[in-house]
Order: structure tokens, then sequence, then C-alpha cells
């Protein structure tokens, strides 16, 4: 690529267009394809970021036809797309668009593929260049990967590459085996997971709060940071995933990856460069040095929610959801103090948490501060002055919140928190790609700092693995929560314990 | 809302900015830059719509500029533009009349957001040297539009005098919107130079109008592919066509149909590819500008040493075409 004499690295406006390539989606049917993968893929094309030579073809067991297909992705991109619906850039899409309708452990299911692909290479342009996307349970990527292999249709080019989802395993085993499966099949460098945190322009965005700015760099270290809370509360309950989602539970479905990945982010050493193997580099190191601050007994609380107040609604607990079997114990909160066996680090914790139907939907990472010698010494009233943080906001209204002490007007030396906000929808633009827009673009470049590579799914389990084990073997029900509220009490102790509060996000 | 301020001074505006920050809330505290635009009275309200639109991405504070009558008596009627008349951003109106429409910088220094990069566009009219301009001395990037201002200019030697303007007056932080609507072309091009079989271009031709843009592609081309490189001309308005001419003897071809926003890709022994090529609003080229802030290195290469040489080789008419 760097051959490509209209390519100037100093010449920054050109925006990349991937090469020619074939987008498979096994489960195009399924709500995320619908809600997440239809839109973004529309959106790519409206900003003209597909490439020329472009074809999308649908896998599903539903008895659809091609227009069938066209017709729901219509509705999936009218409805979820960011940018306004163009009719020419419709048309454009579904002249590539095919449908085959089949199960994934039939081998006819793949010869049906493997005819409209060689139609989408001769008609499009495509090239043998072929993208599969899973968006399908992880049971199923052993026989699909199995059939692309032994239909040929991974293995007649080196350009084949495989997307898959969350979860990647259940646990650290599970992982391994699920890895090995794909690389039979798919070179480790055409593998791409997705965590979509990672595709969030906020979560990037940290990467330039941290290490471009004077004022924070020098202060993130156990020298001034008291402790780290990140926090990702849902206010949703477990909805229509009920039956998966009573086998993972809270700490599998999301502290594995978007709270352990926001966590590596977070306390990373600088990487020697933004370029996709260095910035692996240092998350992988951040992540190996991780490990549960005592016992699991003491580091970890699971929760599941009883009846309660979403707000002015009324919503039933976890176990009279539709589909949720009676007497589950499955956690639907967890949350973990982790401490990072690094010099930057040393002796300040971590405190993760996550869960369902919790006071308000919110993602974010707080870097709580120490308090200085002079509040004490000095006599400052600062007993309405909580200590000063930095709260990154991943989601919603994404920015920037400083905490500072101010003095109170005609006062004698009162000091109260005042904060400084910064918002990205403010400073910058009032639609930001979405994330999913982002890593589609990035799998058909081939650009994958932002996907976890193995060694990352492999420690983060490694953390999660003795907490799931912890509480597998205590049995009985997780400690319960009334839903709207911010998780059981054993969480709070978990912190006061400590001599700390969660803040109220 | 527009709150008309007539007969005022500059302190007056300033003074009810604040006002209405302390009134409002927040406005003005998350604006990233100050983008001053000087145009032609009859331009106001379009070059605020692009400023607007472009703000949704950029929130910024607009001052927008007229000079009229210089040698009248002094007079300054303004306007204050915020909520949905405004975009994401708040418009500031200046209608000078005399004297003071001669210095420009000093009227919109206490109007200035803090510490915030200033921006000045000409959206018609450019001064001959932008970084030496009252008010393009205040910014650290100055956009300029000669497609614009060449519109009215039918005659090849005025337009080619243009054209030595960006190259004569080049100041690192110049561009020119007449760059930014090449910008989709640039990346189709690049791209389609990424599909195997990959091959040298040995030649290239570029087919249009006579006119900046297509001089600026050219040129482009000549400096990145040290090739030889054709024009044809036609009397479309905008770009029509750019192709590449490939060592073994094939050809790639990305030709602008008709229609707003594609094209096609045609390369010798390959179905043809209808690929996404739209043609720019003011407003997309500005926000595309207001994107990167620092000089732009490889513009001010462009038309420092490619432009100078490829016009020096090219025959003001362009070559014939077949």
């Amino acid at each position: 690529m760097t051959c490509n004499p209209l390519v100037d690295p100093a010449d920054q406006r050109v925006p990349r267009i991937p090469p020619p390539c074939a987008l498979t989606i096994f489960g195009v049917t399924g709500d995320l394809a619908r809600r997440k993968v239809l839109p973004a893929i529309y959106d790519l094309a409206n900003r003209g970021l597909l490439p020329a030579g472009f074809s999308l073809t649908g896998v599903a067991r539903s008895p659809w036809t091609t227009q069938q297909f066209i017709n729901q992705a219509h509705a999936a991109v009218t409805s979820g797309a960011r940018t306004p619906f163009r009719q020419r850039v419709w048309e454009q899409l579904t002249a590539s668009m095919a449908y085959v309708s089949g199960d994934i452990a039939d081998p006819s299911t793949y010869a049906e593929l493997r005819q409209a692909l060689e139609r989408s290479d001769r008609d499009f342009g495509t090239g043998a260049n072929r993208a599969f996307y899973l968006s399908m349970p992880p049971s199923t990527f052993a026989p699909i990967c199995g059939h692309l292999a032994s239909s040929g249709l991974a293995q007649d080019s080196t350009a084949a590459k495989v997307v898959i989802e969350k979860p990647f395993g259940h646990d650290l085993a599970s992982a391994r085996a699920l890895d090995a499966t794909l690389a039979q099949v798919f070179d480790p460098s055409a593998i791409f997971r997705i965590d979509h945190y990672l595709g969030k322009e906020t979560v990037r965005g940290m990467l330039a709060t941290r290490f471009a700015n004077q004022v924070f760099e020098p202060l993130w270290s156990h020298e001034y940071v008291d402790h780290v809370q990140i926090t990702m509360a849902e206010e949703m309950g477990v909805g229509s995933r009920a039956s998966y989602y009573d086998q993972i539970g809270a700490t599998r479905d999301v502290m594995q990856n978007h709270l352990l990945q926001l966590l590596a982010i977070t306390a990373m050493e600088g990487p020697g460069s933004f370029g996709a193997a260095d910035l692996r580099r240092a998350k992988e190191n951040a992540l190996a040095a991780v490990r549960l601050a005592g016992q699991a007994n003491d580091c970890a609380v699971r929760g599941q929610y009883t009846a309660g107040w979403q707000g002015n609604i009324a919503v039933p607990g976890y176990l009279d959801e539709p589909g949720i079997p009676g007497g589950s114990t499955t956690d639907t909160f967890g949350a973990l103090k982790l401490e990072i066996a690094t010099d930057r680090w040393q002796g300040t914790p971590f405190y993760l948490r996550t869960g369902k139907r919790l006071g308000r939907r919110v993602t974010e990472v707080a870097i709580q501060f120490s308090r200085t010698a002079d509040q004490v010494r000095a006599g400052l009233e600062t007993r309405y002055m909580g200590a000063n943080a930095l709260v990154i906001r991943i989601q919603p209204d994404e920015g920037i919140t400083l905490r500072v002490g101010a003095k109170v007007p005609q006062t004698d030396m009162e000091v109260r928190d005042v904060t400084m906000d910064f918002s990205y929808g403010h400073a910058f633009t009032e639609s930001l790609p979405d994330a999913y827009e982002r890593l589609i673009l990035d799998v058909l470049l081939s650009y994958d700092p932002l996907f976890p590579g193995a060694r990352e799914v492999d420690e983060s389990w490694r953390v999660i693995d003795p907490v799931e084990q912890h509480w597998a073997s205590l049995g009985g029900p997780p400690d319960p929560y009334a839903a709207g509220t911010w998780g059981p009490a054993a969480a709070d102790g978990l912190l006061r314990r400590d001599g700390r509060e969660w803040r109220r996000p | 809302m527009i709150i008309p301020l007539y007969a005022a001074s500059t302190a007056q505006v300033a003074t009810k900015l604040v006002e209405l920050r302390e009134d409002g809330g927040v406005a003005a505290l998350g604006r990233v830059l100050t983008l001053i635009i000087q145009c032609e009275a009859g331009d106001i309200e379009t070059s605020i719509q692009a400023a607007n639109l472009a703000s949704m991405e950029h929130p910024c504070r607009v001052i927008v500029l007229t000079a009229e009558d210089l040698d009248g008596p002094p007079s300054m009627d303004a306007q204050i533009r915020i909520g949905s008349d405004a975009g994401a951003s708040e418009v500031i109106v200046l209608r000078l009349r005399g004297a003071p429409g001669a210095h420009l910088d000093a009227v919109v220094t206490p109007l200035l957001l803090a510490d915030a990069p200033v921006v000045v566009w000409w959206p018609d009219e450019r001064p001959p040297v932008p970084a030496s301009d009252r008010l393009g001395r205040l910014g650290s990037r100055r956009i300029t539009d000669t497609i614009a201002a060449e519109r009215r200019l039918s005659c090849v030697s005025l337009r080619r005098s243009m054209l030595e303007q960006l190259t004569s007056g080049y100041t690192p932080g110049d561009t020119d919107l007449t760059w930014t609507r090449l910008t989709p072309w640039r990346a189709q091009l690049a791209a389609a130079l990424e599909i195997p079989p990959i091959e040298p271009v040995t030649s290239a031709t570029v087919a249009g109008p006579e006119s900046g843009g297509s001089d600026l592609m050219a040129a482009w081309l000549a400096d990145r592919l040290k090739v030889p490189i054709r024009r044809e001309v036609n009397d479309s308005p905008f770009l029509t066509a750019v192709e590449f001419h490939l060592s073994g003897g094939r050809r790639i071809l990305l030709d602008k149909e008709m229609e707003e926003s594609q094209a096609v890709l045609r390369i010798s022994g390959q179905v043809d590819r209808v690929v996404s090529l739209s043609r720019r609003s003011r407003a997309e080229a500005l926000a595309e500008e207001l994107r990167r802030l620092e000089p732009d290195d490889a513009y001010g290469h462009l038309v420092t040493e490619a432009l100078p040489e490829y016009l020096a080789g090219a025959p003001a008419g362009g070559e014939e075409g077949d």
C-alpha cells in the first residue's frame, strides 16, 4: 500500500477507501445485524467509504428471497442509520445485495453462498476478497468455519477475514478453544473481535486526554490518584436476551470485555506509538498486571435485581422476567476491586461495576484524586467538598468533567465542589460516527488497533475466572437489589471498607 | 433568535453577548474556534447558511463582516443570531460603512473567543495575499475560494493569474476550497490504484472544463505520479473524468456521471464498478477545512511547487483532446 504514489502521509485530507470486498453476514436477520450492522454499512456507503467493488450477502435460516432481505434491510436502515436516507445510495447498495437462506450446518448452504460470492466477484468486481461477519452464537463458529474451509470459501485467497462478536468464550479454556477453531481457518491477523466500546470516539479520545495533556499525564499514577471507578450501568432489564443472558450473567457479559478494556486504556503505560502493534502491546501489558485485590470473597460482589421502580415505571424482578428459570442464580450486577501490579499503580485500587436495572444508563471512568495536604493543614472548610475527580463520560453525553473545589462567595474559606465540563456534543460534532461504522470500515481496511487480540481476551478471563469459580462454589442467590437503585448493599460495603464511596454517576 | 443592534459599537455587541450567555446558560462554552467571514452584502445569508451547517460539526462563533462605502460617514449595524438561527454556533453580523471598513481587524478583536483558533474565510473575493490581509493576519487558517471568484472570469489568462495568486501569496495556513472539493476524487483515485493487479501508471488524462479545479487536479497527478498529464477540455462546469494508462496497456477510468453522487470506475478487463463520488456543497467543503487547523503542508507543496511546474509545462489553452 505504501507504494501507492497517490497516498501521501503528509496529505491528511484524503480518507482511505478500502480495497474491493464481498462481505457476508451470517445471522443477518438477527437483532444486532438489524440494529447496528446494516445501518452502519449504509452510513459508510453514504459517506462514500465503501470500496469500489463491494457486495453484501446475508445468510440466515429464514426462508426469504433476496427481495425480502432487501425490504428488511430497508426498514433497518431507515430506522437505524445516522446519515440521511438517499435513494441513489440505497439503490447502489441493494444492487449488490444477495440473500442465502439455509442452515449453517448444511453443506448446500455453502454451495449456494459460493455461487452468490462468485456472482459478486463477476458482477461487482469484489475480486475474491472476502469478509465473513459471524453475527451468531459462538457455538456455531466451529461448524461455520469448518464449512467455509471445506467449501474453499475461506481458503482460495489470502484475503479472507472473519469478524466475531462477544462473548469470546465463557472462560479462559473456552476462549482458547474458540480461538483455536478460528485459527484453523483464518490467519490470526485476519480475525477481528468486535468490542464495540473500542469503536466509540470517546474511548479513542481517552488516549488523547491522557497522553496529549500535560495537566493530566503527570498526575496519572498512584502518587496523585486515590482510586479509579469504572461504571457501566444499564437501565434495561434482561429483555429479549433472557435465555442467553441467564447462562452468562453481567460479569461475563460486559465486565470481561468492555470494562476491562476501559481499564486497560486507563491504566496502560504510554504506547511507543498509536499504531496497532504498540497500542495492543501496551494494553496487553496492562491487562497482564491486573489481579484481584485479595480473596474473591472480599473483592467481588454479585447482585440480582428484584422488582422496583425504573423512574416512574414499575418493573419486575429478574426471576419474574419471561424466560428466566425460577431460582436462577445468574448475576445481573457485578462489582470487583482490582489492583494493577505496576510501579505506576502500586496501591491504587480500580473498582469496576456493571449491572442491569441500575439508576440510569451511564458508562464512565472516574479518576478520583487524593486530597491535598493543605486541605487538612490549613484548615480549609472542605467538609462539603469531595476529592478532585476527572470523569470521562463514555455514554451518554460523551465528554469530560473535572471536579474541583472553589470558595463559596461571602464565606470565610468555605470550599465546595464545582465542575468544569467539556462535552463532545458541544465542542465537536452533533453526530459522532457510530462505533460499528468505524469498526466495519477498519475491518475492510484491515486496520486493527481497535480490536482486542487473543492475548487480551486470555488475560481478561484470567482475571474473571477465579471470581466466577468462587461464585459457583458459593451457590445460593446473589445479593438482591431493587431495580432502579445502584446495586446491592454489599457493593457499597466493598468501597466502604476502604473508606471510600461509589460516585453517583 | 435574531437580535438587531442598530448604529452599534463593538463594545455594545460584546456586552450583549455576555448578557445572552448569562441569561441563557452555557452558549459559547463549547465553541472551538472563531470563524470570520468577509463577504459582500449580497452573500451574507448564503455564507451564514454554509457556516451554520459546518458548525454542526465544529461549533464556533461566526463573525460576518461586510464593508461598504468606505468614504461615507462611519456607522455599524450589528445582529446577533443564536438558537435556531445560528446552527450550533452563534453568529454576529457586522455591516460597516465608512472608515472602520478599512480596519476590520480592530473591529473584530474584542469579539474573538479567548485563546481559540481563528479561521478567516473569504467566500467570494479573495485578498491577493491572504496572510498579509488585516483579517488574514488574525487567522491561523485562511480559506479562500478561487472557483467562486473564477466564475466571473471567462478569460484564461485572468484565470491563470488567480492560480498564480495561490502560488505567490501562499503562506502556511492558507487553503482554497477549490482543492477541498477535489478530496472525494482524490480518495477514489488513490483507492483505484490499489485494486489488483497493481501496475505503474505511465500517463494520465484529466477531463473537465478550463478551470482552476482541473488545473489543480492535473498538477497534483503530475507531481505524485511523475508522468505526463493530458488535458481534455469540455464545457461541463466541473471535472468529468480522470484516466490512468498503465504500463501493461490497461486503463483505469474514473468517470463522473451526470448523477449527483456517483461515478463509474472502469478498469480494463474488469467489471464496471459504481462508486460514490459526491459533488461537495460549500458547507461540506468548509466543514472539511475546519477539521484540521494546522497548515496543510501537502497543499502548500502543491501550490508552491507542483502547480507552478505544471503551469510552466502546459500551454495556456490546455492540450488538445482527442
